[in-house]
């Protein structure tokens, strides 16, 4: 492996027999039990080794029943917790077939099949129906993507996106839960026009073909789905951890915001997000980042930062010569600017100790200067709150974050 | 690139379809003629190559002269631009991309897009970027769902004065 210094993958093979071994036992069953000591409204979510066995990931269970059932469910663990993405997306190997989850269909009753965007690649799969039960949440007939269906291989134009991310090893998750700022995980682009590497109508034999995709079959953000009134976004509230990092952490995704005792935004700092992009502005040492995020599915702080020695065993992630402590003002749209202190620490000193998944100054340089990612060591120590666009919230309409 | 140069729009050649996986019957003839597909090679290749590009994105194409090179800017419509620079010889010696939706990089990249496939393997960064940096490739990719962005280029076709930070 190149990239020894982070982890090196010798325990893989035994990490996803396990977590396969978990799916099975998690099949059957209705409501979740060990909610019993937290809210009906409250997820817990972890950070420790999951199936790529790589470092700083938000994991979750997330229940799949076939719609309109409550008994005919399966838990799928080490799901993905992703502020950077919209739509559940799992990969169908773990998936039990007696779920039957519905095919849905596009304009003219083809099947439907999504190719999932990421900048490092795609997931293919087909789009189906499920409930999704979270806590004691409930969304039904939600349409989610089944990654590497293996009814239709890739298209061309797919697999041009980049790398297969069709494994939970390439995935690093059994799945991923997008719970952004977007209700649904492309939009009116993919509603008003047709063309490749989105949506596709897929017809046996001959094939998938690009075709458009109205909203609401869309993949989407469950959270907004939800029968509850808690759809107008999450809270993702995780512990803080020592500056030399630790072995796991436990915390919470709790849904809605302002709509009952326990998601109140309190003082929360909101920094409004562009409708289009669901970016916001970081000015860092008299640098502006146009292009930010605040994204639980990145596993480190990434920005452009020439002053700021990389690894020399690996380039992917920043190494200076003792800790970086740092002071950025984060602007949004509107609204005003908000502090934030961070740390970049030597990750070749971080990742020296095997057992240490959750680190929160592990920082890596970004090869767009105008993105700033305030990936997972951001949420350590705070409750950020993510607000889904066009919904109303005490402090305004989404989308934007908090924290 | 200064300011907003001159265009002109380049009148498009009837596309020949070379379609690579075959996938696609007759029945599915009227999306193929909203998606023509030709020939596919940029990176490294004659400029004509944006104009298949072109026409297999169903884009519109912008010639725009700049001082060392010339770039040839495709509208797609999923709203994202995709920015092929062309040197004086003709080649092709970067591309970048802008917008809402990831372009097919397969045919961005041309005889390129294998090794970056290659290059980027068991990366541990996460999903919203990724680098190659070698001596006669560079390529990288990022951003989130609604917003990528990103450029590939060769080193040593640069030409002579143009800085890397120009390739966007």
């Amino acid at each position: 492996m190149k990239m020894e210094t982070v982890r090196d993958l010798r325990n893989l093979t035994a990490a996803a027999s396990v977590a396969i071994l978990l799916l099975v036992s998690g099949c059957g069953g209705g409501g979740s039990n060990d909610t019993t000591f937290t809210a009906a409204n409250e997820q817990p979510v972890t950070v420790g080794p999951g199936p790529s066995n790589n470092i700083n990931l938000l994991f979750t269970t997330v229940q799949i029943c076939t719609p309109g059932s409550a008994s005919n469910c399966q838990s799928i663990d080490h799901v993905l917790v992703d502020t950077g993405s919209t739509g559940l997306r799992i990969i169908s190997s773990v998936i039990s077939p007696s779920l039957a989850l519905p095919q849905q269909t596009g304009s003219g009753g083809n099947q439907l099949w999504e190719c999932g965007q990421f900048a490092t690649g795609f997931t293919w799969g087909s789009v189906r129906s499920a409930d999704i039960r979270m806590a004691q949440e409930l969304a039904r007939s939600v349409p989610i993507q089944v990654i590497a269906d293996p009814a239709f291989g890739v298209p061309a134009s797919c697999s041009g996106i980049g790398s297969p991310l069709n494994t939970a090893l390439d995935l690093g998750a059994n799945g991923i839960l997008g719970v952004g700022v977007f209700q649904q995980d492309c939009g009116s682009a993919c509603a008003l026009n047709v063309f490749a590497g989105a949506y596709y109508a897929c017809i046996s034999p001959s094939g998938c073909s690009p075709t458009q995709a109205g909203l609401a079959q869309q993949l989407q953000n469950p959270v907004g789905m939800f029968v509850s009134n808690n759809t107008n976004g999450v809270i993702i509230s995780l512990p803080s951890v020592p500056a030399s990092g630790t072995t796991a952490v436990s915390g919470s995704m709790i849904f809605g915001i302002g709509t009952q005792g326990n998601n109140g935004l309190i003082n929360a700092q909101v920094i409004t997000v562009n409708p289009n992009t669901g970016s916001f502005t970081t000015i860092l040492s008299g640098r502006t980042y146009a292009n930010s995020v605040v994204d639980s599915g990145s596993n480190a702080l990434y920005f452009e930062n020439a002053s700021i020695p990389v690894c020399g065993s690996n380039p992917d992630f920043d190494c200076p010569g003792s800790t970086l402590n740092l002071s950025a003002s984060l602007q949004g749209v509107s609204g005003p600017a908000s502090i934030v202190n961070f740390s970049v620490a030597n990750a070749e000193a971080l990742f020296s100790n095997q057992t240490f998944f959750a680190f929160n100054n592990l920082a890596g340089p970004f090869s767009d200067a105008t993105r700033f990612d305030w990936g997972l060591p951001f949420f350590y120590g705070r409750r950020v709150y993510t607000a889904i666009e066009g919904q109303a919230t005490p402090a305004g309409a989404g989308p934007y974050i908090a924290f | 690139m200064q300011g907003r140069p001159i265009f002109r729009q380049v009148e498009t050649p009837a596309c020949k379809s070379q379609r690579r996986s075959g996938a696609l019957l007759s029945s599915l003839a009227l999306v193929m003629l909203a998606l023509p597909v030709c020939a596919s090679a940029t990176l490294g290749e004659n400029s004509s190559s944006t104009e298949s590009d072109r026409a297999t994105m169903n884009g519109t194409l912008q010639l725009l002269p700049a001082a060392k090179y010339t770039v040839h800017e495709i509208q797609t419509p999923s709203g994202t631009t995709i920015r092929e620079y062309v040197a004086p010889a003709g080649t092709v010696f970067a591309v970048a991309w802008q917008g809402p939706v990831m372009p097919d990089l397969r045919l961005a990249l041309g005889k390129y897009f294998d090794r970056y496939i290659a290059a980027v393997a068991g990366k541990q960064t996460g999903h919203r970027q990724t680098e190659v940096r070698e001596a006669d490739l560079v390529v990288q990719s990022s951003g989130h769902m609604r917003s990528f962005s990103g450029r590939a280029f060769l080193p040593q076709l640069l030409p002579q004065g143009v800085a890397v930070e120009e390739i966007r």
